[in-house]
């Protein structure tokens, strides 16, 4: 099939090392929501900087795949870059920039802009995959806990959050029930991106290296996330427009521009937001609206 | 008496490995009855405890409870989710030392609410309610509702891990020690608290204690155990003012002051 430039595996893992991935990945998808343990490899590279979610593409990926890399939204940070040459010179595929072109999207923290598409498989690098984690470390106890349903302590965290910000303030990795049953942690994805996972008719899988454990959301399954009757979830908006294109609903991050604590507002997502300049080329841009705090 | 007992066990066995903590105890709970377990330390007391509130499977033995529906269940038959349902609906159960059953990083607020929330409450503003609720119960003031435990006093530990589990309105209360290490005055007024609780709510209980006066400020009927096994059980007043074993006539005569 292909020339081996670099003198390793297809995709850099052994044949053995992707079929235990997918296999992991079958069950996971098969349970949506459930933690499925798996025999992780050594990647080359550090434990934090994606080794779960490169295993997933590495064990998905063909040469006929389009891949397209992010880190917070853009393509163009270290993390982004690296993996998608990595994974370029392994397993000899397109890379692209643009979300509606791609097959496999390797994610860290956000989901794009662009809606998803049917076919389209969301790869996520989980630093701790289990909501439960900070609040039952006991191991026994926090299995009992996901395989009994008992998902009550999960509300503890969100009643200290109320109680003392008034609102819930847990602005990323945002729980969410999977399909009724599970309890997932969405990996760091900030709680904006929550709803885009709900019926998503993408395939989201999430790969976390360190603790060797994948999980799934399969196509058009619910994701609901947890919230009281009388504090209803709230995906949250800035309240800002893009400084670059203009954009107000998307997901922004806020940059210091200058040395007296100038700060303005940019798309997260950088495709999207090329996109948008290049459409609007010419155009007067939306003035991008400066709150006084 | 014609009501049916509430929690039976029969001839429980445990160990820890060579060691025997239980050897064939059995015992029966009436509704609205608490009844006294003393012993010396390493007499068995708290390892009946875990038996009975579902924790530990004995090696020998059954213990039944009657749930709300009527319905007598072996404990350690049901299946594991609805023992633990019953663990955080009907039953309360108290620790020696309160840090172990309280999350001492959340709220005094939020340590009530976890049980109401462990039970299917969704709502913040009636969980809020219910928790300060609690708090006025058990005499914590309510400007102390949203700091965490670790900057509560001992006796404020022991109360909210009291009112944490009285939240859902057990029907029974496994206490261990409740008033292990308080001193006099705060004591008596965590057990004043304690009956009253019980009186109000009609609350079945089981309590451990080795300190005599506890057993009989709060127990009708009591149960002295020693190396596993109950050596004694009666009325309290009887066994206390009239004991017939040696080793209850040493424990009697060995407490300071009078018991």
């Amino acid at each position: 099939m292909a020339r081996y430039r670099t003198g390793l595996n297809y995709a850099y893992l052994s044949e053995d090392a992707k079929r235990v991935v997918r296999r992991a990945l079958l069950k996971a998808v098969a349970i949506p929501g459930f933690q499925v343990p798996f025999s992780g490899r050594e990647m080359p590279m550090p434990y934090g900087w994606g080794t779960g979610g490169v295993q997933v593409t590495a064990s998905l990926i063909g040469p006929g795949d389009v891949l397209k890399v992010i880190d917070q939204g853009a393509d163009d940070t270290t993390n982004a870059v690296s993996i998608r040459d990595f994974l370029a010179k392994t397993a000899f595929c397109r890379v692209t920039e643009e979300t509606g072109e791609a097959t496999i999207i390797q994610t860290r923290h956000r989901i794009p802009e662009t809606p998803l598409k049917e076919g389209q498989i969301m790869v996520y690098q989980v630093p701790i995959p289990d909501p439960l984690r900070f609040l039952e470390p006991k191991l026994e106890e926090n299995r009992a806990l996901h395989a009994l349903r008992e998902y009550g302590i999960l509300y503890v965290k969100l009643y200290e959050d109320v109680t003392r910000h008034g609102e819930i303030a847990q602005s990323y990795d945002y729980p969410a029930m999977v399909n009724r049953r599970y309890a997932m942690s969405p990996s760091p994805i900030p709680r904006f991106d929550n709803p885009k996972l709900r019926l998503s008719p993408a395939l989201h899988l999430f790969g976390a290296g360190r603790e060797k454990r994948v999980y799934a959301v399969p196509p058009h399954c619910e994701v609901e996330s947890l919230a009281f009757s009388d504090y209803p979830f709230r995906a949250g908006e800035s309240g800002h427009r893009c400084e670059l294109c203009g954009d107000g609903e998307s997901f922004l991050d806020e940059m210091v521009v200058d040395d007296a604590g100038g700060r303005v507002f940019v798309c997260s997502d950088s495709a999207h937001c090329r996109r948008r300049r290049e459409s609007l080329q010419g155009a007067e841009l939306p003035r991008a609206e400066k709150e006084e705090k | 008496m014609t009501e049916e007992p509430l929690l039976e066990a029969k001839g429980l066995h445990f160990s820890y490995g060579s060691h025997k903590a239980l050897e064939g105890v059995s015992l029966e709970l009436y509704p609205g009855e608490i009844l006294g377990v003393v012993g010396e330390s390493g007499s068995g007391k708290s390892t009946l405890l875990n038996v009975l509130r579902g924790e530990a499977r004995p090696s020998a033995g059954e213990v039944y409870y009657r749930d709300k529906a009527g319905e007598r269940l072996n404990v350690f038959a049901i299946s594991e989710g609805r023992r633990r349902k019953l663990a955080r609906t009907e039953l309360g159960f108290a620790r020696q030392r309160p840090e172990e059953g309280l999350r001492m990083k959340v709220s005094g607020g939020g340590n009530i609410a976890e049980r109401l929330f462990a039970a299917g409450e969704r709502s913040y503003g009636v969980a809020r309610e219910k928790a300060k609720e609690w708090l006025g119960k058990v005499e914590i003031p309510l400007s102390r509702l949203d700091d965490p435990p670790t900057q509560y006093s001992g006796g404020m530990r022991e109360r909210l891990q009291l009112a944490r589990n009285l939240a859902t309105y057990p029907r029974l209360v496994l206490l261990d020690e409740p008033t292990g290490g308080l001193d006099a005055s705060v004591q008596a007024r965590v057990l004043d608290l304690i009956l009253s609780l019980a009186k109000e709510f009609g609350l079945a209980g089981v309590l451990v204690t080795h300190d005599l006066r506890v057993a009989r400020l709060l127990t009708e009927r009591i149960m002295v155990m020693k190396g596993g096994a109950v050596v004694e059980s009666g009325l309290t007043d009887r066994v206390l003012d009239d004991p017939r074993e040696s080793y209850t006539q040493l424990l009697v005569s060995s407490t300071l002051g009078d018991a």
